[in-house]
């Protein structure tokens, strides 16, 4: 029966942890492994970047056999911006150097010897010019603009250069094809039409031309010089001699596809334009037809081939990946090879090579292979009727297996001119694959659905936009059931949650707003620049005009009103929401003692500059609705060990965040409560930290056994670092009474198992052997360990540790008088001194202030007081901030010369008022006899009755000096 | 030669012009009862690095010192004459400095018996050879109240916060008619 019984557990943990495996964010929350995609001119070879935690790679992968090539290798701090094919064996490669864009030409050359195929190569740097084009018709041979770094106007000459040429910089060679003129700024060459493009400025005029010439002419024609500031227009392509496709939505609604006439400098006859999206793009053939046209229906990108032999290939693609996206990225019409990117909701990206020959499609690379484990949520399109009758977009993505019945209305940000996608997005899916339902609307304002549709969401804040965005919900609401609905969005996006929830406090149980806006009329107030008619103009083209009506729709000023739980995240460094817009929605929040949290990062603007942020702040925002909601944490028993390092992860980031104040203030009750939960869910790191606080008594009564089982826990769930604090514990009095056995025991394992702190450990058992009681005391030992290890430190972190247990050793030591002899001849040599003993003269001891300086530019002093009685002066100072401390001078006779160093070892140790040791710090100091020597200890928090001890000794380990100051 | 006796005396008025002040570090408020020709200056300074001086001019003419423009963020709190004041000049350093006089922009208001939070002065400089500055009055109201919450309550309890600063913004009235 027993054994029946333990069967059916395992199987019933197993089915459930099967069921659903929760993604690390750490593999959702980064940059893609694989990326950048391209063929090889000579279709070859398909490049890729790749990138580890430190490097990043550009390869080759030969489409002709198996084997895959490594071309280059960056470190961390030379970040790649871009690459492209020059030729079939030449990359220009772009990288960021020291802050700035550098551009080098990159050879790659095949050789092959005793079997064995290398790719070998060359680099140079591309000085004093650019590369203007890879001329489609001349291998080998490209057009450079060649300036003269030293002119002030970058007098620019076109060459058409072979890339021996460019790599010996041998212009004169090369075919010289014209000197620019005045006011041109950069060129482009349209191979289709063998024309030259440039942008020019005109600095009378003060307007930006657009200007194109056939190669080999003279005189440059202008193709484009008007204001385009009040709506889109984008050139395409040359039509013939006299007509441009553009992109524009001036004479119409939607973004549509025009002729445009130069020579007139106006729009003809319409090509191709959508019912009811907006053209994103289109491309020509060399001949001046259209070949594609594309735009966004139902989030995602779709293109139209008018193209017949293109229109075949790519509506089988479509057939292939119908969930997703697939578009042809490159192709080589001699091998018959063709890059197809495939990408959508559900699919992070994936590169595919396709063979005309053999009609094959093969998987390249994937830009986030690491996240294959991951099960999908499904996501529906929705088309909603506004309450005027329009239509509205939305998306809706349910989780897969793991639901929270807890939908999440997310609005986008903007709210004019921008939109919603539906490709694979990592907040959508994070928050999706954590088990919440998310619902995404392009309400009226959005890009992409015409001009009316966007120019009817200006000055809709807090009104129509929320309207359109209520009746999504509605109609979700209609078909799904749901526990909980709340609102989260960032940027306008919280703007219109907190709005939603005060619309709707029946339905929304909480809010998450992030970056956000909350006081319309600080829009236009904003500053001394950024105030004023003119900026309130432009501000008032997305807000609509500034008027005390505009209270009316600001949830600073509608507080009373908002009973939901919010929480309110913000970025001190938010340069376009504002820092104060936030803070003001807290204030005001808190002030009226609303169920409000906040979340402010030091180091964010209006957003994560970097992935870790984004980790922290949504793993922050689950455990919010977890917690406001009443949702249950998943039992870790019935939980895969991969889900369970996922979440011990996401518990993991908010417990370091908020344990070292790294993006946020630190708040260690926060940090010990998260890391408790990353503790159930396994993490060695977060056992080993929430030991510190137990250690500590920090958030919890002081308790050493319960963190010495932790530490223990922590090293068994395999942190290597836990042995070597539960030998330092063990070496010391100060928590716990010194236990020999154990820290040698421990130390040894640490030895063992911890490479990486090798050398620390033997610093530390260096200490133990002088240290230690009669039964493993070793002075023989402590010195032979000191000075192997001396021989061979290097790193800072390494000298740092070593000193730091040699100065404890030269005090804390157990000596015969022969072994303290041979030790402090030792500590002599390594510290690299010149006398060991001295005469300790006292020049003063006691309180000090420190006093700022009247100069600009001039460091402050500490000025000795009369002041006696450390409580005395806090209670005259009226704070708790103190100084006090010793000066004095090491005399030795004949020792007065710069070049001699004598040492010296300040051992503070702080009592309580009961007589208790609560604290200590040792320092050296490494001086010449000549000038002050000082200790001075820095108490920001004096407690009354403190009493501070301090001593110094000398290298051989005798007190020179003795003083409590209390 | 009797022009120098004078341009010397007319520097010497000038410079007897200008006060330097310091910001208060004690919550006693300074203003006597009644008095409704003084306000309180309250100016939020941040800065990546400490800076010599600003002069400020006005009612009265004060020069704001070292001491109270570090690196970092910090507070003016001062007593003053009410009325319309003009931020005038600022010294970086030694070598440079930067004229505010005249623009509008660096223009703010002290009103009488309120406490007057006139923005955060946002500095940033870099560069020796070639120096860079960008400065900007930035509205950070809520900062500068949760600042008087903390070190000045007394004062605040006593007297209105008013926003004295570029633009329009009644916040702090908002504020004070939530009531505790």
């Amino acid at each position: 029966m027993r054994a029946l019984f333990l069967l059916f557990f395992i199987l019933s943990s197993s089915f459930v942890a099967a069921k659903h495996e929760f993604v690390s964010s750490e593999k959702l929350y980064s940059n893609a492994t694989n990326a950048g995609g391209q063929l090889s001119p000579d279709g070859q070879y398909f490049s890729y970047i790749r990138r580890t935690n430190n490097e990043t790679f550009i390869e080759l992968a030969d489409l002709g056999g198996n084997i895959v090539y490594q071309i280059l290798k960056l470190s961390a701090d030379m970040p790649l911006q871009s690459y492209q094919w020059v030729s079939d064996d030449v990359l220009k490669i772009s990288i960021f150097l020291n802050g700035k864009l550098t551009s080098y030409l990159l050879t790659i050359e095949k050789i092959s010897k005793d079997g064995i195929t290398r790719i070998d190569g060359k680099t140079k740097q591309l000085k004093n010019g650019y590369i203007v084009d890879v001329l489609e018709n001349m291998p080998d041979t490209i057009m450079f603009s060649k300036y003269d770094p030293n002119s002030r106007q970058l007098e620019q000459e076109l060459y058409k250069i072979t890339l021996d040429q460019l790599f010996s910089d041998n212009f004169e060679n090369a075919e010289f094809i014209e000197e620019a003129d005045d006011g041109l700024m950069f060129y482009d060459f349209d191979n289709a039409t063998n024309r030259l493009l440039a942008v020019f400025y005109d600095e009378d005029e003060e307007t930006i031309l657009i200007k194109f010439k056939s190669l080999g002419a003279k005189k440059w024609k202008t193709a484009l010089s008007f204001d385009n500031g009040k709506f889109d227009f984008t050139a395409v392509g040359f039509i013939d001699d006299t007509h441009l496709a553009v992109l524009t939505n001036k004479t119409s609604d939607k973004i549509a596809l025009h002729s445009f006439d130069i020579k007139t400098q106006t729009l003809g006859s319409l090509l191709y334009q959508h019912q009811e999206y907006d053209l994103t793009d289109a491309t020509l053939t060399n001949t001046g037809e259209i070949e594609s046209v594309e735009y966004v229906k139902n989030g995602l990108p779709k293109k139209i081939w008018l193209n017949a032999r293109s229109k075949e290939l790519s509506q089988r693609f479509e057939v292939t990946f119908s969930e997703s996206v697939p578009r042809i990225i490159d192709r080589n019409i001699e091998t018959g090879r063709t890059i197809v990117y495939v990408a959508g909701p559900n699919e992070s990206g994936k590169y595919y090579l396709y063979e005309t020959k053999s009609d094959k499609l093969a998987l390249l690379v994937a830009n986030y292979p690491d996240l294959s484990e991951l099960h999908y949520p499904e996501h529906q399109v929705l088309t909603i009727k506004a309450d005027d009758g329009i239509n509205i977009e939305a998306y809706l993505t349910l989780p897969s297996d793991y639901s929270l019945n807890t939908l999440l209305v997310m609005p986008h940000g903007g709210p004019i001119g921008v939109r919603d996608y539906n490709f694979f997005e990592p907040n959508v899916q994070y928050l999706a694959n954590r088990g919440f339902t998310i619902l995404r609307v392009n309400f009226r304002g959005s890009e992409g659905f015409g001009k009316a549709f966007q120019n009817k969401g200006v000055g809709e804040f807090g009104k129509q936009i929320e309207a359109d965005i209520s009746a999504a919900v509605a109609q979700v609401l209609k078909t799904n059931q749901f526990d909980n609905v709340c609102a989260i969005g960032s940027s306008y996006g919280a703007y219109s949650s907190v709005s939603l929830a005060l619309r709707h406090p029946e339905l929304y149980k909480c809010v998450v707003a992030s970056y956000g806006i909350y006081d319309l009329p600080l829009l236009f107030n904003y500053s001394n620049f950024r105030s004023g008619e003119a900026f309130s103009k432009e501000v008032a083209k997305v807000v609509g005009e500034n008027s005390d009506e505009k209270k009316l729709v600001s949830p600073v000023y509608l507080a009373k009103s908002l009973n939901t739980p919010t929480l309110i995240i913000a970025g001190k460094n938010d340069e376009i929401a504002g820092f104060e817009q936030s803070n003001r929605m807290r204030f005001v929040l808190e002030k009226l003692k609303k169920p409000v949290d906040s979340l402010f990062y030091n180091t964010a603007g209006h957003g994560h500059s970097n992935w870790y942020g984004d980790r922290h702040e949504y793993a922050y925002i689950v455990s919010f609705l977890r917690q406001t909601l009443g949702l249950s944490l998943p039992n870790p028993a019935t939980l895969s060990d991969s889900s369970k390092q996922a979440l011990a992860y996401d518990y993991k980031v908010l417990g370091d965040v908020f344990d070292s104040g790294s993006l946020t203030s630190i708040d260690n009750k926060k940090a010990f409560n998260f890391y408790e939960t990353s503790s159930m869910y396994g993490s060695p790191e977060a056992t080993f930290n929430l030991a510190t606080y137990y250690q500590r008594g920090d958030q919890v009564e002081k308790d050493m056994q319960k963190a010495l089982e932790l530490y223990e826990k922590s090293a068994e769930m395999g942190n290597k670092s836990a042995f070597s604090r539960l030998a330092s514990i063990y070496t010391d009095d100060f928590y716990i009474k010194r236990n020999d056995e154990k820290a040698l025991k421990y130390r040894l394992k640490s030895l063992e198992d911890d490479e990486e702190n090798f050398n620390v450990n033997k610093h530390e058992l260096a200490f133990f052997y002088c240290s230690a009681s009669e039964e493993y005391r070793s002075a023989q030992k402590c010195e032979d360990e000191f000075r192997t290890q001396w021989e061979i430190i290097e790193t800072k972190s390494d000298k740092d540790s070593f000193y730091s247990k040699l100065r404890e050793a030269i005090f804390k030591g157990k000596f015969t008088p022969e072994e303290r002899e041979s030790f402090t001849q030792f500590a002599v040599k390594a510290i690299g001194l010149h006398h060991a003993e001295y005469e300790f003269e006292l020049l003063e001891e006691g309180i000090y202030e420190f006093e700022e300086s009247d100069r600009f530019s001039r460091s402050g002093e500490y000025v000795l007081t009369t002041e006696k009685s450390l409580s005395n002066a806090a209670a005259k100072a009226g704070k708790n901030k103190l100084y006090f401390g010793v000066r004095f001078t090491p005399d030795h006779p004949g020792f007065a010369s710069f070049g001699e160093y004598t040492y010296a070892i300040f051992h503070w140790e702080k009592f309580d008022a009961s007589g208790k040791l609560v604290d200590y710090s040792i320092r050296g100091s490494v001086d010449t006899a000549k000038g002050d020597w000082y200790s001075r200890f820095v108490e920001d928090d004096y407690v009354d009755g403190n009493e501070y001890k301090l001593t110094i000794y000398d290298v051989t380990g005798k007190v020179k000096y003795q003083n409590t100051f209390k | 030669m009797k022009a120098v006796p004078l341009i010397v005396c007319v520097l010497i008025f000038l410079s007897a012009c200008r006060s330097t002040v310091s910001t208060m570090k004690v919550d006693a408020d300074s203003i006597k009862p009644n008095n409704n020709n003084m306000g309180y200056l309250l100016m939020g300074v941040e800065t990546n690095n400490d800076l010599k001086h600003i002069d400020i001019d006005g009612p009265s003419s004060i020069r704001l010192t070292h001491a109270d423009l570090k690196k970092g963020t910090s507070y003016v709190l001062i007593p003053l004459l009410a009325g319309d004041y003009q931020l005038n000049n600022i010294q970086f350093n030694y070598y440079f400095k930067s004229r505010l006089k005249d623009q509008d922009v660096w223009q703010f208001e002290i009103k009488p018996e309120t406490i007057s939070y006139v923005g955060h002065l946002e500095v940033s400089t870099k560069g020796f050879y070639v120096f860079y500055s960008s400065i900007e009055l930035v509205n950070r109201s809520t900062e500068a109240l949760d600042f008087m919450l903390e070190d000045f309550p007394s004062i605040l309890e006593s007297r209105t916060m008013f926003y004295g600063g570029p633009g329009e913004d009644d916040y702090f009235q908002f504020i004070e008619s939530l009531g505790e």
